[in-house]
């Protein structure tokens, strides 16, 4: 496979999952980030016009979630058994029900964005977190990683997903340490480690 | 898988986000065991379920959540996943733009606020929004140049498509659908499979 070139906004958004899968196994994947202006005069010429889109040997795929397994998979960070895949893939979606809700706290009205807001803090985020808690206390390997005892996919889905809660509340997810432990193992990792290093902060 | 017991959790009467894998356990032959809830029994539940949502399916006992996850597995397991790693994207782009469309049907019609918002939403979901959803898809045929979404033969790409066109959102695919011969010819192969016409027939007359 030739290098592969994403093209999406700054955000982290539905892009990042696949920034980090690239950054842990060691391989490069070329950024061409832009912004909504510059978005909305390339669209027309994509195949799909969504993004973001990935370019592998001259050939247009989109849909975020779709990208990042595909990535994991070519690199040895998705599931040894099938059933190791579901529990990965629940996990990336899970992520994307939570990104949803987050969403909504950055577009609409000042009065959704402060509701949607308010149901992250009392609601969403606890269920959602409590959620990878459990899954994580459930490897029978206790590793702290959530499947086996290496890194796959979920782990870094598991970082990401948290990550907004995160910078919003860091002393909230204290009251899960298997998650927190977790966060630690996962930014430690080699690869992720040095590209967390020079990422820049976004909200979502 | 063989011998794995298999049982799936949803709401009485839905088709909604179990169907997908409903037909791919009927393409597969696979026999399994469905529990229906109604939405008293849900509520009781979800405090337990894996991921606070429906479908769960049972897998030798252990219960795992999230629709799509579930026909992947499943998918795989049966081998209708595609041969090689690019087919897994393909099914997998179809599938999550399939749940994409499915959103836009939340936001615009389900939880419209009152019967004006749901007109609305119903009109714009039937010009605007299927014929975008179905032009994906007539365009991944095309891509493929196959017949099928990934490969050349049945995947659960395209028991995806199918669902789409035939189940809870056929409604608003309806009236676009002549526009699509890619996305037609995909639904008459996908109803012409044995195992899929006795699920179908099934259904009609239970």
């Amino acid at each position: 496979m030739s290098k592969p070139k994403m093209t999406y906004f700054k955000y982290r958004g539905r892009g990042e999952l696949s920034r980090l899968v690239m950054a842990a196994a060691g391989k490069e994947l070329e950024q061409n980030i832009v912004d909504v202006p510059s978005w909305l005069k390339i669209k027309p010429t994509t195949f799909f016009q969504r993004v973001p889109f990935i370019e592998i040997d001259g050939e247009e795929y989109h849909q975020g979630n779709a990208i990042a397994t595909y990535l994991a998979r070519e690199n040895g960070l998705y599931g040894e058994t099938n059933l190791e895949c579901l529990m990965i893939d629940q996990v990336v979606q899970l992520k994307e029900d939570l990104l949803l809700e987050e969403i909504k706290t950055f577009v609409g009205s000042d009065e959704g964005k402060d509701q949607a807001a308010k149901d992250l803090r009392e609601t969403v985020y606890p269920r959602i977190m409590q959620i990878f808690d459990k899954l994580i206390k459930q490897n029978p390997a206790k590793s702290g990683f959530l499947i086996g005892d290496k890194m796959t996919l979920a782990d870094l889905a598991i970082l990401e997903a948290s990550q907004s809660c995160f910078q919003s509340n860091p002393r909230f997810l204290s009251s899960f340490p298997d998650l927190m432990r977790l966060r630690e193992k996962v930014a430690a990792a080699d690869g992720v480690r040095q590209y967390l290093a020079t990422r820049i902060q976004r909200g979502i | 898988m063989a011998d794995s017991e298999i049982k799936l959790v949803y709401f009485i009467n839905q088709a909604g986000r179990a169907e997908a894998t409903r037909l791919l356990l009927a393409a597969a032959g696979k026999k399994y065991e469905e529990v229906n809830v109604n939405l008293e029994q849900w509520l009781q539940m979800k405090p337990t379920a894996p991921c606070g949502t429906l479908p769960i399916i049972e897998i030798d006992g252990k219960r795992f959540g999230q629709s799509r996850a579930i026909a992947s597995y499943l998918a795989r397991e049966f081998g209708m996943f595609g041969k090689q790693n690019l087919d897994g994207l393909k099914i997998d782009q179809t599938a999550q733009v399939a749940e994409d469309f499915v959103l836009e049907f939340a936001n615009k019609y389900y939880f419209a606020k009152d019967a004006e918002q749901k007109a609305k939403g119903a009109e714009t979901l039937k010009k605007e929004t299927a014929p975008k959803y179905l032009g994906f898809f007539e365009k991944y045929i095309q891509e493929e140049g196959t017949g099928f979404i990934a490969g050349s033969e049945l995947t659960l790409g395209d028991i995806v498509v199918f669902d789409v066109c035939t189940g809870f959102l056929k409604p608003f695919v309806d009236d676009c659908l002549d526009n699509f011969p890619l996305v037609q010819a995909l639904i008459k192969t996908v109803e012409s499979n044995d195992n899929i016409k006795q699920y179908l027939a099934k259904k009609k007359s239970p």
